[in-house]
């Protein structure tokens, strides 16, 4: 029998089919200090349930791409539309999982709990989680392997579980769209295994991926985007012939 | 037995006692989020500040609790905004907020010779507290407890994953200035029992303990307000018998519960087996 996650309906919306999932157009983004921008011209466009990566050494961008796709960024220049629309009309359709060092471990909440949070997109403003949304993060941490930690403090997870805990809470977010950073780093190889998996299962089901990361060959994937400094590298260009260890 | 139960014999006692228990209620709840959330610093700069508003109320005829807090809640809200337009660290913006602001009270304490027991007002003097102050507090002590009560769910997940929350359409900063001006209302209030000096005390250190002691929020909110109604009981008593002041005594006996709870988690500690993180717990759905 499935778990109950995967029969979560996903958010009503009346996107138009023709509109990619993500369309980031001519994006510039400037760090406040930073000499240089941090994206400079970038424009990518991920088809709906694709699984794309964006590749680069640290600093590249692949991360700023992810942030500023979800709104943490103010952009310069650009837009970026998430199935036609700007990103709060889309919220909850949009998963993102940020990097495991972004966010306070220590603070007392339980592994459920945690992963319940990824409800509070569909919740909004005062309303408490229910029943049924513990239910649900309940759910997600048995298909991701971690059902057994879930009274456990958050702070006393091991990395790869860590990282099985955040795609838990994207799971229960039943968004259409999961942006994930670094998903691979700092995690155990079982861990590694069922995180692609899931990923993998998200796939089938019609989910979009983007993926920032270091490993193409992590798993199979539809398209690749190779960044440098703030920049996406043509396929052609010699300067992707010699970073050839990051853009695969 | 008999000489326990003579200080609340007294009408002014009883009136303490109240006080205080509130006062201890509300530090002891919002002071879980002012440690978890680092903001132990600006509770401490926000008790201070107070300082130059209750000089004007005085000055003014106007009620000391008003003008202290208008104040706290400008300082608290200054400060939020200071750092949030990242021009300086939000330590250094509170270090330059919090002095300036408490020189300037003095000063116009000085000049002005408004006060004539400065002593009180940095330290407290719950004793002295009046059917005005006690109504204030309480009204006080439910509008946090209501606040927190229906932001739970917000203040929670914006104090450990700010990111998640904004991403998910629940902006950190609302959250960050609710608890802010809170906490200002939480240390006015305070100021009557234990002092400007001595109030964040009040407010940090129950949770510290707590913090200690539990990885669960609520568990930990009930527990601090636990060591802090504590603090209150034995403080109010020492006050009372030796006649030592009662702010010092209140906060004296809370740093204290705070060395006990540091020796408990330390034995905890102690005889807890190196396990690993994948050692099974059951579960069962829970929120």
């Amino acid at each position: 029998m499935k778990p109950a996650v995967w029969e979560i309906p996903s958010p009503t919306d009346s996107r138009p089919t023709a509109d990619p999932a993500i369309a980031v157009c001519d994006v510039r983004v400037h760090y406040d200090g930073a000499a240089v921008p941090a994206l400079d011209g970038v424009s990518i466009e991920v088809p709906i349930g694709s699984r794309v990566a964006l590749l680069g050494a640290n600093g590249a961008g692949k991360s700023t791409v992810l942030k500023a796709i979800v709104g943490l960024l103010p952009l310069q220049t650009g837009t970026i539309q998430v199935f036609g629309a700007p990103f709060p009309a889309r919220r909850r359709q949009v998963a993102y999982l940020a990097q495991q060092s972004e966010l306070d471990w220590r603070f007392p909440i339980t592994v459920q709990r945690f992963v319940a949070t990824g409800r509070y997109v569909h919740l909004g403003w005062l309303r408490r989680p229910g029943k049924q949304d513990g239910e649900l993060a309940l759910a997600a941490l048995e298909r991701l392997g971690v059902a057994t930690l879930a009274q456990r403090q958050i702070g006393q997870l091991s990395g790869g579980q860590r990282q099985r805990v955040l795609l838990a809470r994207a799971l229960v977010q039943s968004a259409e769209v999961v942006l994930l950073d670094e998903p691979f780093t700092a995690v155990d190889v079982e861990s590694r295994e069922i995180l692609i998996d899931v990923l993998e299962e998200l796939h089938l089901q019609g989910t979009t991926l983007l993926i920032a990361t270091h490993e193409t060959e992590a798993m199979a994937l539809d398209q690749t985007v190779c960044l440098h400094g703030g920049r996406i590298l043509s396929p052609d260009t010699r300067e992707r012939e010699r970073l050839a260890g990051w853009c695969g | 037995m008999v000489r326990l139960v003579e200080p609340l014999q007294s009408g002014f006692m009883q009136s303490a006692f109240a006080a205080s228990l509130m006062i201890a209620l509300i530090c002891g709840v919002l002071g879980v989020y002012v440690v978890l959330r680092r903001m132990a610093f600006i509770g401490d700069a926000v008790s201070h500040t107070a300082l130059p508003g209750l000089v004007v109320a005085y000055l003014n005829g106007w009620n000391l609790f008003g003008g202290a807090a208008i104040a706290g809640v400008a300082t608290a809200l200054g400060i939020g905004w200071i750092s949030r337009r990242g021009l300086i660290r939000e330590d250094t913006a509170i270090g330059i907020v919090y002095t300036g602001l408490f020189a300037l009270g003095v000063a116009m304490i000085s000049v002005t010779k408004s006060f004539r027991d400065i002593t009180a007002l940095l330290f407290g003097n719950v004793l002295a507290v009046t059917t005005r102050d006690l109504v204030t507090i309480a009204i006080v002590a439910i509008v946090i407890c209501a606040v927190l009560a229906l932001l739970h769910k917000e203040l929670e997940l914006t104090s450990f994953d700010p990111i998640h929350a904004q991403v998910a359409g629940l902006n950190p900063d609302i959250t960050r200035y609710v608890l802010l001006v809170l906490l200002a209302l939480a240390v006015v209030a305070g100021i009557q029992a234990v002092g400007v000096v001595l109030v964040s005390g009040l407010l940090i250190t129950p949770a510290a303990a707590a913090s200690l002691l539990t990885t669960r929020l609520v568990r930990m909110m009930l527990l601090a307000v636990a060591v802090a109604f504590v603090s209150v009981f034995v403080g109010l008593y020492t006050s009372y018998f030796f006649n030592v002041s009662s702010g010092a005594a209140i906060v004296l006996t809370s740093s204290l519960c705070f060395l006990v709870a540091a020796a408990v988690r330390a034995t905890m500690v102690s005889r807890t087996p190196r396990s690993s993180t994948v050692s099974i717990v059951t579960s069962s759905p829970r929120l």
